[in-house]
């Protein structure tokens, strides 16, 4: 009871602060959580097995995303709003990265990772991490996920945060698309993030 | 004199029933779908199918599943949201009463096609048979789309 009254807390907050940054002037379609939702910081492993943290993505406008490869309807969905978004953007695309972290480790090796986000966009990065790696995540960005219990064949689904994170190229939070905006809107929104930095 | 007035109601009311039961179309035969497709991911990884199934009959038909020679298993499953988290739900029966229709598409009812048999592309049309309560079944053919639709 007392994480979910934190949580609520945290929510509530997060409600009433929405708006009171710099750019409180400037309409998004997402929710503008500037200076309330802590600054990009991470450490895992992309897509290549390589080691990614966030300084790797200075000067990009990170959207970050947690999922699964595993997960055939939500994730793609995701996915393929932001990759017409990123084209919608033209050459203004080449200054943002999406960024797929998967907390479904076990299944998402680095291979498997690159065939997924690579059948979208060249501009979305998987990366995943270890346990610890992606729960010290989940705490900062306040996102809850959990695996499902295996059914006979070892399949399971995963319970995921259905957010997407919105970072400035300083690393700074500045907008959470929660699942409901379209294409358009989610390009319109990042166009509106460059010309105010 | 009894019996045999007894005997011709059972008769005719069998016989009733059955004409009626023959007036009555199959449930693959009141629906119809449309905008079915499949979008492509990589590898061996479960994909998602979509469609559009509306009853254009006079009773109501229920999706009860369905099954495809080129995947080893076939779910239909839901998309839920909850305060911000996605998960998934089984769903065993889908009815859709007359005249309405039903859209599975990304978000919210899918088919969750696992266990590929064979390399599927993007282009590719596989054929998946829907089953209703009533027994009746009907295959259509599904057209493979790229990963961002």
């Amino acid at each position: 009871m007392k994480t979910v009254a934190h949580y609520l807390a945290a929510m509530l907050s997060l409600l009433l602060l929405a708006g009171c940054g710099s750019d409180s002037q400037v309409r998004y379609t997402a929710r503008n959580v500037t200076g309330v939702v802590a600054p990009l910081q991470f450490t895992l492993t992309d897509e290549d097995a390589r080691p990614l943290a966030a300084r790797d993505l200075r000067d990009k406008i990170v959207l970050m995303y947690f999922g699964y490869t595993h997960c055939p309807d939500v994730c793609p969905a995701t996915l393929a709003r932001v990759t017409h978004a990123f084209k919608d953007l033209g050459a203004d695309a080449g200054r943002m990265r999406m960024l797929f972290v998967s907390v479904d480790p076990k299944r998402d090796r680095p291979s498997v990772l690159k065939a997924y986000t690579d059948a979208f966009s060249p501009l979305i990065v998987g990366a995943t991490g270890t346990s610890t790696q992606l729960t010290d995540m989940a705490r900062r960005y306040r996102v809850a996920y959990r695996l499902g219990k295996p059914d006979a064949n070892g399949d399971y689904a995963v319970y995921h945060s259905s957010a997407i994170f919105v970072f400035d190229g300083r690393g700074q939070a500045r907008l959470l698309i929660t699942g409901t905006e379209t294409a358009p809107e989610i390009a319109a929104d990042l166009e509106k993030l460059l010309a105010n930095p | 004199m009894r019996l045999p007035t007894l005997v011709f109601a059972i008769m005719a009311a069998a016989l009733s029933l059955t004409v009626a039961n023959a007036a009555m179309p199959q449930q693959s035969e009141q629906a119809s779908i449309s905008h079915a497709w499949i979008r492509w991911l990589p590898g061996k990884l479960p994909m998602a199918g979509y469609f559009t199934i509306t009853n254009s009959g006079s009773s109501k038909v229920v999706l009860t599943g369905a099954a495809s020679r080129d995947f080893g298993k076939v779910m239909m499953h839901e998309s839920v949201n909850k305060g911000g988290a996605e998960t998934m739900r089984h769903v065993a029966r889908l009815p859709v009463p007359a005249g309405e229709h039903r859209s599975f598409a990304p978000g919210g009812y899918h088919l969750m096609l696992m266990q590929r048999r064979h390399a599927i592309k993007v282009g590719d049309t596989l054929g998946i048979t829907l089953q209703f309560a009533d027994g009746s079944s009907k295959k259509i053919e599904f057209i493979v789309k790229g990963a961002a639709g």
